[in-house]
């Protein structure tokens, strides 16, 4: 058919234009309508999908905490175990290292002769004395807080003569003797013997010589 | 790879390309007064059951009544009461079904007239205005066409441009493709070569309620005009016969000489010569009155033929049984079967769709 035949065909329509034009104004409309459902069902149900997911995953990790948490504790609590075991090891190790000595049998010695006294009467004895390692563990056998002392809480007769610290210093085990009146004198002061007032002193002092044995 | 496609895989392409290259279903849908006719053309399928492109065939017709006494004077809901019987009784169409409906409207509802380029505007208004004041209450659709080729006379064509946007409305609604509303001459013009294998000096459509001529020339279709109704008091128990209605033939065949004086008279200025002796081609529902064709004829003292469809096939007669009156015309016993010649305006409609589908792209519904 040719343009001509075709622009008269046109001319003897009585169908108004506004039919075809109105019906294409809907199918364009109804097309980008449902081109737009589409796209908002896809929008929608992949925002759902992703929801649900989160939420799945959110409840498996939740039951995965739950399920690990004692494992965790029993992790923490073999840690804590492995470590002290750790310090107890290195405990033993260094008591396993040092060799044999008799500072503390000296000193003892020591104060028990310089403590023969009849005014005086001796509660409590506190000795350290740091531990000669073996030469492999010599480094860890200097310890920083294991300075030598000697603490003696005893009861002193008032009236007699004291050269208890005269006596300690003169042992040539026993240095820095320092005589003091203990801090809790008010409470001891009802305590007798016999007949007489018993005072009650302090001694501090260092050990000196801590010598291996030959 | 592609040289082995599995068989199905092709069987799914074809399938796929198939509905793209389906071809129409051509339907001419006639709106007539008390009556719709539908006829449907398709292309017919050679013996290896592929369409042929050229092979039209007549696949169907059915028609059902409108209710309205074409006697009485036009009621005011005349466009509703079209609308709903077009509504309830038109030929559903299947889901998928590529419909192209060409509609014609009833022949008091299209004013013609005849008018010049430069007056051409002014007619429109006159029709506006024409429309405006009758039971339509609406402007004007006007369509035109010149009555001889290449000359500045064109025929005007109006209807009521809201009715014809509610009829194709109506029609697309229940699924068809609506590819235009012609007035029914332009398609018993074109039509005639191909469908009744003749070539017209003239188609006159004879209805009792009023006709119309329309001229062809070399081209296509020239002057149309409506035609006095029939005024005669025709029962419905009457039996037509050719006396009874030869007042109005008379009366109808001066207008028709007229006409052709007329265009006769145009033509011989033109280049486009009228060929005198091509025959008179009647159809509608007067024509079927037996003796007919040759009374006109003789009056006339040209040819005329009775619109005969020339086809090969033809459908089984399954058109509904309508009670018409006045046309119980005096065929042996069929009250209400349609002939050719009543088919003639529905037929030419649905092979003007031939022009249309091809045309008209996916515009329509």
């Amino acid at each position: 058919m040719s343009r001509a035949d075709s622009r008269l065909n046109e001319q003897c329509n009585l169908l108004p234009p506004a039919f075809h034009q109105n019906f294409r104004i809907r199918q364009s409309v109804y097309g980008w309508v449902s081109i737009a459902t589409l796209f908002s069902m896809i929008l929608v149900g992949s925002t759902v999908d992703a929801y649900c997911k989160r939420l799945q995953s959110r409840r498996v990790l939740r039951q995965l905490a739950t399920n690990a948490s004692p494992l965790m504790e029993l992790q923490k609590s073999t840690i804590a175990l492995r470590s002290e075991n750790a310090r107890r090891q290195t405990w033993c190790s260094l008591v396993e290292a040092v060799e044999p000595d008799d500072c503390a049998v000296q000193t003892l010695g020591a104060i028990a002769k310089a403590s023969q006294i009849d005014s005086l009467l001796i509660d409590s004895l506190h000795l350290r004395l740091p531990l000669e390692a073996a030469v492999t563990d010599a480094n860890r056998s200097v310890q920083p807080d294991s300075h030598p002392i000697v603490h003696v809480t005893a009861r002193f007769q008032s009236g007699a003569d004291l050269s208890w610290d005269d006596r300690l210093q003169a042992s040539d085990r026993i240095a820095n003797v320092s005589l003091q009146r203990r801090p809790d004198a008010g409470k001891l002061s009802g305590l007798t013997r016999g007949s007489g007032n018993w005072l009650p002193i302090q001694l501090t002092a260092t050990p000196q010589s801590t010598r291996v044995l030959p | 790879m592609l040289t082995s496609a599995p068989f199905p895989l092709q069987k799914a392409m074809y399938r796929l390309s198939r509905p793209m290259s389906r071809r129409p279903v051509l339907v001419g849908i006639d709106i007539g007064i008390d009556r719709v006719q539908v006829a449907t053309l398709g292309y017919l399928r050679n013996a290896e059951g592929k369409r042929q492109s050229s092979m039209l065939g007549w696949l169907s017709q059915s028609q059902f009544p409108v209710a309205i006494d074409p006697h009485a004077p036009p009621p005011e809901d005349w466009v509703e009461t079209v609308l709903a019987a077009l509504r309830e009784k038109l030929p559903r169409c299947t889901d998928g079904a590529n419909n192209v409906a060409v509609v014609s409207l009833p022949i008091p509802w299209i004013h013609y007239q005849t008018t010049t380029g430069i007056e051409f505007q002014r007619s429109r208004k006159q029709c506006d205005a024409l429309f405006a004041s009758s039971l339509f209450h609406s402007s004007a659709q006007v369509a035109s066409w010149p009555l001889v080729p290449g000359a500045d006379q064109l025929n005007l064509a109006a209807t009521s441009a809201s009715a014809a946007y509610r009829v194709a409305e109506t029609i697309a609604d229940v699924g068809y493709r609506v590819a235009g509303i012609f007035p029914p001459g332009l398609a018993l013009v074109h039509a005639a070569p191909a469908l009744a294998m003749i070539r017209p000096s003239a188609v006159l459509l004879l209805e009792f309620s009023g006709s119309v001529i329309a001229m062809a020339n070399q081209r296509s279709c020239g002057m149309t005009r409506n035609l006095p109704a029939c005024d005669i008091a025709l029962k419905d128990t009457d039996q037509l016969y050719l006396d009874t209605v030869e007042p109005w033939l008379h009366e109808l065949l001066e207008q028709v000489t007229a006409t052709r004086r007329y265009v006769a008279r145009l033509h011989r200025g033109s280049d486009d010569p009228l060929d005198e002796n091509a025959p008179l081609l009647i159809c509608g529902r007067a024509a079927q009155i037996e003796g007919i064709d040759s009374a006109l004829a003789s009056i006339l003292g040209s040819p005329v033929a009775s619109w005969h469809y020339a086809g090969k096939t033809r459908p089984g007669r399954h058109a509904c049984q309508v009670p018409f009156s006045p046309t119980s015309l005096n065929e042996p016993g069929n009250v209400g079967d349609s002939t050719d010649c009543d088919l003639a305006v529905s037929l030419s409609l649905a092979y003007y769709g031939t022009h249309c589908a091809s045309n008209q792209g996916g515009g329509n519904r």
